[in-house]
């Protein structure tokens, strides 16, 4: 039987502005409980919010970066409904007119690129924080309270796990790009919920949406969406459905939970809050913002396929993270050979930072000791084994190539003279292999350049022995 | 006409405690307030902007440097029970 999954995301994004929202209250993650509120963000009766200027124009920068319409009146509404971590009885959000409509994020598949639509961004504030304990009580810090969330509304164009997974790392590297968000999803200051159902492509019949919460990684999102997806199967093919609610993806037992039914949009009574009048935006300071934007990631691929010769595959890895495409750039300033650049980093940089489960900002490695590594190698002073045993290096100390090199002796020994001895050293130990390659075994020649290189401790220039190794057996 | 069970939602989820004795008078009430309602909904307004504020539209949006928070002694000092610098409440299940 033949299904279709239709997926949409909820995405909620902290803004890194330096107050939050509605109070001036720095906005910082980490600190001690409750040393970061005030009258305004406690919700203390007669306490005044004003909306935060930077949290706004950061918004506006997501909003373009995503391709949205951005409304030129910003109009906040009270989303009323009860829960301990919610100090006013009600989040000051948007409903009826959020500040940015439409847009889209393209996101590349094996069959070409796919534009997923958004429904909407809006701003709005987020709220404390929650901490159960075993004796049944339960702890809150407000520390969280008003700090300045996007949520961003996807359209059901999403249809696998994987769809999900390209989207959300395409999001976070454009947020990252714009620099308006630490998208940390184990901080919190990215969460998503997924609303998921699916179709029956021959009967038309549908599964009832249910909406999963608590997912805190992408992989969490990827496992969520999958076994959703085959609950609802399972449920529509016993002739059953699934309850519009909403539920929990628990990682340890690796399965989503209810939670409970959907509050309808009704129940939150939506009302526009008094407090914030509707404020006009300038199309001057729209304009302003999307000039301040740095070049996406999608412009900077085409610019790396054009400019310095890459494949789309290469050019779309270097750009994903802004780090790694600055990191790329700045090599070139010391070496101009974009192919070795994009070849090490491609290869073993990346290798090592998947390996470490890190960033490249939060490695040992600089451009410019890079740049000089493969100089060294590219000159010969090195051989290319040698090239990765020095980058480990760097990755583990982050020593300069030079400073390795010296203190372990590694530069490649390219005189013919120190070469020949050792070559004559080793055929000499090695009679029976000089015979055998006589006789025609070729794999005799390789036991001796290994033998060679071992003698060499990995120094000798592999080039120049394989030359002098086949001149010398051939004149015995 | 609202029905006893509308009462008795909206109460539940705006946490107001409406007593048996109170519920006739308060479908009355809310019965009219729709009613109201439903005649301000007469009133043609195909071509009207909509006013929100009667002061005109120029609204400053917050742009200060220094930051102003209170100490955790004056936010935890109205509160019942505290731990560790926490505001303590019973779990809340949902
Ligand atoms: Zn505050």
């Amino acid at each position: 039987m033949a299904y279709k999954t239709i997926i949409g995301l909820e995405i909620h994004v902290e803004l890194a502005t330096k107050h939050k929202i509605f109070c001036n209250c720095p906005n910082e993650y980490g600190a001690e409980a409750n040393t970061l509120v005030c009258p305004i963000c406690l919700g203390l009766p007669g306490a005044l919010p004003v909306l935060d200027k930077e949290a706004l124009e950061y918004g506006i920068k997501a909003g373009i970066a995503f391709n949205g319409s951005i409304s030129n009146i910003i109009k906040m509404d009270r989303k009323n409904y009860f829960y301990p971590d919610l100090t006013k009885g009600y989040q000051i959000s948007q409903a009826e007119i959020p500040f940015c409509d439409g847009g889209y994020i393209e996101i590349e598949l094996e069959e070409g690129t796919k534009k997923i639509t958004l429904n909407r961004i809006h701003i709005e504030e987020d709220t404390g924080k929650q901490l159960h304990s075993e004796d049944g009580m339960t702890l809150i810090d407000f520390n969280r309270a008003g700090v300045p969330l996007i949520e961003i509304v996807t359209n059901p164009d999403i249809n696998s796990a994987e769809e999900a997974k390209l989207f959300l790392d395409k999001l976070r590297a454009i947020l990252k790009y714009i620099g308006v968000s630490n998208v940390k999803m184990e901080e919190g200051s990215l969460r998503c919920d997924v609303n998921i159902n699916v179709v029956n492509t021959k009967s038309n019949v549908k599964s009832n949406i249910t909406e999963i919460k608590n997912l805190n990684s992408f992989k969490a999102v990827v496992k969520a969406i999958e076994f959703e997806e085959k609950r609802h199967i399972e449920l529509l093919e016993a002739g059953s459905n699934t309850d519009r609610e909403t539920r929990r993806w628990d990682e340890t037992k690796g399965e989503t939970i209810i939670m409970r039914k959907k509050f309808g949009v009704s129940d939150y009574r939506f009302a526009e809050d008094g407090d914030i009048p509707p404020i006009k935006i300038a199309g001057e300071w729209i304009e302003e913002i999307r000039k301040s934007l740095p070049e996406l990631p999608h412009a900077k691929k085409e610019r790396f396929i054009k400019e310095y010769n890459l494949s789309d595959y290469d050019a779309g890895v270097l750009t994903q993270s802004k780090e790694l495409s600055i990191f790329f750039e700045d090599t070139l300033k010391y070496i101009d050979d974009s192919k070795l650049v994009s070849n090490w980093i491609m290869g073993d940089v990346l290798r090592r930072l998947n390996d470490d489960e890190i960033e490249i900002e939060e490695s040992n490695l600089k451009p410019k000791d890079l740049a000089e590594l493969l100089i060294l190698i590219r000159d010969g002073k090195i051989n290319n084994n040698t090239g990765k045993k020095v980058l480990k290096e760097m990755f583990d100390t982050g020593k300069s190539p030079e400073t390795i090199v010296k203190e372990k002796g590694l530069i490649q020994i390219s005189d013919e003279g120190a070469l020949k001895e050792i070559i004559e050293k080793v055929l000499s130990e090695n009679e029976q292999s000089i015979i055998d390659y006589k006789n025609g075994k070729d794999r005799a020649l390789g036991f001796l350049v290994g033998q060679i290189m071992k003698a060499s401790r990995g120094k000798a220039n592999p080039q120049l022995v394989n030359k002098m190794l086949l001149e010398i057996i051939n004149e015995r | 006409m609202v029905s006893k069970e509308d009462i008795m939602y909206i109460a539940d989820i705006a946490k107001l405690n409406i007593s048996t004795d109170e519920l006739d008078s308060a479908i009355e009430k809310f019965t009219q307030l729709l009613k109201f309602v439903d005649k301000i909904k007469e009133v043609d307004t195909e071509n009207v902007e909509p006013t929100y504020q009667v002061n005109d539209d120029t609204y400053i949006l917050k742009d200060y440097e220094g930051n102003a928070t209170l100490t955790r002694e004056e936010v935890l000092q109205n509160t019942k029970e505290q731990k560790y610098g926490y505001f303590k409440i019973m779990k809340v299940v949902e």
